[in-house]
């Protein structure tokens, strides 16, 4: 069993539309698919007025998603930390994890790798479905999946055996929305932390 | 529809391929096997069944289609069209670039890329289903190759290399596209223009051709791709107002859009757009206005006709009261760096303002600048609007006309910010150690003009009587009377005072009345008004008394003890407007307005500005202060005085010492050691807001004081003391810290662990805490003792507060909050909202949950509806249980959405419902559907014949279901007949 490649098997995707697998064939379409909805809100962010009541119905429905994709980015983040150590090394600690876990499958560290993989898979899916909604309401929110998701094809160009010159191109383009986003939504007018001290004022950027 | 000539063949086929109809958006796919013995078979060259026309193989087909749709992304028609772009820059010059470049931004998007991936992910399915499984394995893993699914499997890598380049080409296009400094939000004012234009673009596209809401075949194809174009430009134009463009009434299907694009290609009609030359029609901000400049100048023509027009002098501003200029240094020597700006007001002709900055500015950098020339200047008129000095030094253009005084002054500051020409914000210190202008000569940040009288009133033309003048002060008029008895303006009048008796000593007309012996009749006249007005709160001779000295508002404030409000209540008891209209009237303008460029000209001398002012590198201050130096070592350092290093700190980042070693030793260090990179996130905030930052993030990462105060590099009495001050925590003194850690490290971890659904025993063994969980009564005390200090319950409520309220209603729990209502009314609030006054505390909590984790996710937005109705919790239950009884077939399926067991779902339903499975099937899934069967048919049997059922079922269950009927009615023919007329 390639532990690395059938991480992808069981997925059920928001998008009625898909198949129930994705595997090589149609993971090329689904990532370009997400990357331009997020390329779309990033535009939709910059672009829009402000924020109606419409906008805060609609991030009502974000929200449950949000708190998800939280706590399994921060699994992700400690199961890479705990178990698989330097980045440098990220492939081979893997295949390593990987054959212990097949070796020993009752082992805490199989357990923990199984639901590690389980939680990339769902992690995938809820970008995917983030895609989907009006995530441009939560300008930060979409900072931060910008960032995750660029974190994440760096880590699949790494782990995927299959596609992994399409996930370093992909990397690259989420950290050019990153920068774009950075770059446009400080133009638009940074959210400053409210000081209490009006008239003690740090300039730290000289 | 493609037309491509690489037409798929088994001829020669040395493997399994796959081929597609080339015609976007039809479904064919095959497999197409190799002929046997390489001649054999039919169907040599496959056709598609619905177009007949030749396949093509998906990979080459891939690749033909990205390129149809790069030739519509990046076509050279994605500038945006002349016509907005002459709009926007008639209407609002300086929203020119950015509507330019966000326009760019927006285009891939806007001209279809995100059709793009639909397209694909249908055709990828439809080719991952004509595979087989080893075809399949053999793309997921390469040691599965067989010979003969060889070309499968290069084919699929070919078709990731297409979208490898394809997602190249989006970045590379978005880094040459556009410049993502110039992309500003637009005012309103621009957002409407470009609206309005959007408005009679859409009409005049659907005009001019989609009255069928279909491009004409017969059009040329160049017409036709004007008119995609012009569709394609509209949307591109939805996006940059921040809608989306499939909001857009007209619509082209993505298959038709590319399809299209692909005839353009193969016509010669697509070029790529090449950034550069057309970047070079615009350029910079700076390069733009000195375009528009140069534009105008070209405009001129014949100098030398202009030169014998010497009757330029330009005409008063009309209905505007003045206007902004800028003067620019167009660096015709080359000695500056850049040209230089200056931005002014006047409410004079341009001609004498510019005569008199060439002449006495009081500016000295402008002094220098017409000075380096050496030269005396003499003036040519471009426009109306431009005058330029004759050998093209200088130019001065009108950039804004204003109304009044209010809009002058407040578009003086915004211009002088927009352009960065005060020296006090953009300088560079000189080799002399000198503060020099980079940008501008400003030396102010502007907004500090003053009402004035102009043109023919001004006070050398009018002559007035000096003795009737004598008379009036001497009985005590005021400014304003006396003026209004001359018909004459106040500053005429002061200057008439001044003119007459200046060898007296005479300045002003307080002087004048000092002098002449009005004074006192003056302050009567005053005084018993405000007396019988508003008694004597406060003393009216004193304050029109300093009014006339010319006192500002905080010196008037602080020299009568009072308020402004209470000046200005009494003003207008005696018959002032306000402070202004006082001064104006009482005519002691003057004096204000001398004593106030004083202070504005002291000020300006202040810091870096003063003569003495030592300069003090920033970069090398941060170093020093990184070895640990104490400020007398630092002052040594630099050879220059303690005071003067505190006071440099002050300046430069307004911090003391301490408080500037925390910021650029102790917080780094802090980044370091927790990885990460807080101090970059901060981009001006106070301190103290720094200091609170930091502080949190270590107890967060689970520092105790002894460590913190180590970091710190200080005793623990100090940190002590420090968090005291910073951390603003309602705590016992000997229990500071742990107050603290309870607030910082133990509450979001709980909170986080509420939101994830944990568990109370979860939560203690994860957290690794006693299980008393004393954290929890320390944290929520007032909702502790609510509960009765039962930990249990405590967390029960939590987890309602924390995770269940916000998502049934936030908004409701935030009035609550607002309110300050108590854990128990919170509670009781929800509780009426949902009807559940029956349930007990366990069945609530169930009922809580169900709405989150089963009836969410059946059907969100079902659910919200739900909410938004403020349903009953019965009725919300009884609505999801039909729909799982209708979407399930047995009860275990009910049971396992529902995340309980057989026993439970049995009592639920019963409670719920009052019936068991078996009626409830009957009652919500046989009954509606016989029903609408019965609306339908006239007879059980043409039911059975129709909807494909069985007969016998069909009859048993009309039997069951309407038992009581067919006992009455004795047949079920009958029974049917009976509930068809009863429909």
């Amino acid at each position: 069993m390639n532990l690395l490649i059938s991480n992808d098997n069981k997925l059920n995707y928001y998008d009625e539309n898909l198949d129930q697998t994705e595997n090589k064939i149609t993971v090329l379409s689904r990532q370009l698919k997400t990357y331009l909805n997020y390329r779309e809100s990033t535009i939709l962010a910059i672009c829009r007025e402000s924020e109606n009541s419409l906008d805060i119905l609609k991030n009502h429905s974000i929200q449950k998603w949000e708190t998800e994709l939280n706590i399994l980015y921060l699994e992700y983040c400690i199961f890479l930390e705990k178990y698989i150590g330097p980045k440098e090394n990220l492939k081979m600690n893997v295949l390593m994890l990987a054959k212990k876990a097949l070796s020993f499958p009752n082992s805490p560290e199989a357990r923990s790798f199984k639901k590690f993989l389980k939680n990339k898979i769902r992690l995938w899916e809820l970008l995917h479905i983030l895609s989907a909604l009006e995530i441009h309401t939560r300008p930060q929110l979409l900072k931060r999946v910008i960032q995750i998701l660029t974190k994440l094809c760096n880590d699949e160009s790494k782990l995927n055996a299959n596609v992994p010159d399409f996930f370093q191109q992909l990397k690259l383009n989420y950290q050019q929305l990153e920068r774009e986003y950075d770059q446009l939504l400080l133009t638009k007018g940074k959210v400053q932390i409210k000081s209490k001290n009006t008239n003690k004022k740090v300039m730290v950027r000289e | 529809m493609i037309d491509t000539k690489n037409q798929a063949t088994r001829k020669g086929l040395k493997g399994d391929r796959v081929a597609v109809c080339p015609k976007f958006g039809c479904s064919t796919l095959e497999k197409l096997k190799p002929l046997k013995l390489g001649l054999f078979g039919i169907q040599k060259y496959p056709k598609c069944k619905d177009h007949k026309i030749h396949l093509v193989f998906v990979d080459e087909f891939i690749g033909d289609f990205l390129q149809s749709v790069n030739a519509c992304l990046f076509d050279n028609s994605i500038a945006p069209p002349k016509a907005l772009l002459e709009l926007v820059k008639e209407e609002s010059p300086k929203n020119l670039l950015s509507v330019y470049h966000k326009w760019m931004y927006c285009s891939s998007l806007g001209r279809g890329a995100k059709i793009v991936p639909g397209y694909l992910d249908s055709l990828s399915r439809a080719y991952k289903n004509s595979l087989n499984k080893r075809q399949k394995k053999s793309i997921e893993n390469d040691s599965y190759i067989k010979k003969r699914n060889k070309l499968i499997t290069l084919g699929f890598r070919k078709i990731e290399m297409e979208y490898i380049e394809f997602l190249k080409k989006l970045y590379d296009m978005n880094e040459r596209l556009f410049n993502k400094e110039e992309i500003k939000p637009f005012p309103r004012l621009v957002k409407k223009l470009i609206q309005d234009w959007l408005i009679k673009f859409l009409k005049n596209i659907n005009k001019g051709y989609l009255q069928n809401k279909q491009i004409n075949n017969s059009d040329s194809i160049s017409l036709k791709k004007t008119k995609y174009d012009k569709i394609l430009q509209a949307r591109t134009c939805m996006l940059i107002l921040g809608r989306s463009p499939s909001e857009l009434p007209i619509k082209i299907s993505p298959y038709e859009l590319f399809a299209t694009y692909r005839i353009f290609l193969e016509n010669d009609l697509c070029h790529e757009f090449v950034p550069e030359e057309n970047n070079l029609k615009i350029g910079s901000r700076k390069e733009y206005f000195l375009q528009e400049l140069n534009n105008n100048n070209s405009k001129v023509g014949n100098i030398k006709e202009i030169n014998r027009n010497t009757s330029f002098i330009l005409k008063n501003w009309g209905e505007y009261y003045g206007v902004i200029y800028i003067l620019i240094d167009n660096n015709k020597d080359n000695t500056l760096k850049y040209k230089m700006l200056y931005i002014g007001q006047t409410i004079q002709k341009l001609k004498i303002r510019f005569y008199s900055h060439i002449n006495y500015s009081p500016n000295k950098y402008l002094r220098e600048a017409f000075g380096m020339y050496g030269k005396k200047f003499s003036l040519l008129k471009i426009d109306n609007k431009t005058l330029q000095t004759t050998g093209g030094e200088f130019t001065m253009k009108v950039i804004k006309k204003c109304k009044d005084l209010d809009n002058l002054n407040k578009y003086e500051k915004f211009f002088i910010k927009k352009y960065k020409s005060c020296v006090l914000d953009h300088y560079f210190i000189g080799k002399d150690g000198k503060r020099r202008p980079l940008y501008g000569y400003n030396i102010s940040r502007g907004g500090g003009g003053f009402p004035a009288i102009t043109g023919e009133e001004h006070g050398s033309f009018i002559h007035i009587d000096q003795d009737s003048l004598k008379d009036l002060l001497k009985r005590g008029f005021s400014a304003e009377e006396i003026a209004r008895e001359f018909e004459i303006s106040i500053p005429t009048l002061i200057s008439k005072v001044e003119y007459y008796w200046k060898h007296l000593g005479i300045e002003n007309l307080r002087d004048a009345r000092a002098k002449f012996g009005g004074n006192q009749a003056f302050l009567d006249r005053f005084g018993i008004v405000a007396k019988s007005v508003i008694g004597v709160e406060l003393d009216i001779p004193k304050l029109i008394d300093l009014i006339e000295q010319g006192l500002f508002l905080s010196e008037l404030e602080e020299e009568l003890g009072t308020s402004f409000s209470t000046i200005t209540k009494h003003l207008q008891k005696i018959g002032f407007k306000n402070l202004t209209d006082a001064r104006i009237r009482l005519g002691a303008m003057e004096t204000f307005r001398k004593r106030w460029i004083q202070k504005k000209a002291s000020a300006t001398l202040r810091g870096s500005d003063h003569q003495d002012y030592i300069q003090i590198n920033k970069e090398e201050i941060i170093k020093i202060i990184k070895l640990d130096m104490s400020p007398k070592e630092i002052a040594d350092y630099f050879g220059v005085s303690r005071p003067t290093i505190l006071s440099r700190l002050n300046e430069y980042w307004g911090v003391n010492f301490y408080e500037a070693k925390r910021l650029f030793k102790i917080y780094p260090k802090v980044d370091k050691i927790l990885g990460e990179n807080i101090i970059s996130s901060i981009s001006e905030c106070a301190i103290s807001d720094i200091d609170i930052i930091y502080l949190q993030s270590l107890i967060y990462a689970g520092f105790n004081m002894t460590q913190i105060a180590l970091i710190y590099e200080r005793g623990v009495k100090w940190m002590h003391e420090f968090m005291t001050e910073i951390l603003d925590i309602d705590f016992t003194p000997h229990m500071y810290f742990q107050s603290a850690k309870d607030l910082f490290y133990w509450k979001p971890r709980i909170i986080n662990a509420i939101m994830a659904d944990y568990k109370i025993s979860d939560v203690v063994r994860e957290l690794h805490v006693t299980t008393y969980f004393r954290e929890l009564g320390r944290i929520w005390k007032k909702e502790y003792d609510e509960f009765n200090q039962n930990n249990d319950n405590l967390y029960k409520y939590l987890k309602r507060f924390y995770l269940f309220y916000p998502f049934m209603d936030k908004k409701l729990l935030i009035n609550l909050i607002a309110e300050n209502k108590s854990s128990t009314e919170i509670d009781e609030e929800y509780k009426r909202k949902w009807g559940v006054y029956g349930y007990t505390d366990s069945e609530y909590h169930k009922f809580l949950r169900r709405c989150i984790f089963v009836y969410n996710k059946i059907n969100n937005d079902y659910l919200n509806q739900l909410f938004i109705k403020s349903t009953s919790a019965r009725d919300i239950d009884i609505a999801f249980l039909k729909i799982l009884l209708r979407n399930t077939s047995t009860m275990q399926e009910i049971a396992e959405k529902l995340q309980i067991g057989i026993v439970q779902t049995r009592k639920f339903l019963i409670n719920i419902l009052g019936i068991n499975y078996k009626e409830a099937v009957r009652e919500f899934v046989w009954k509606p559907e016989l029903f609408s069967y019965i609306e339908k048919y006239d007879s059980i049997s043409d039911i059975a014949h129709n909807e494909d059922y069985n007969l016998s079922t069909l009859r048993h269950r009309f039997r069951v279901i309407w038992a009581d009927e067919l006992k009455k009615l004795g047949s079920l023919k009958k029974v049917y007949r009976h509930l068809k007329e009863k429909f």
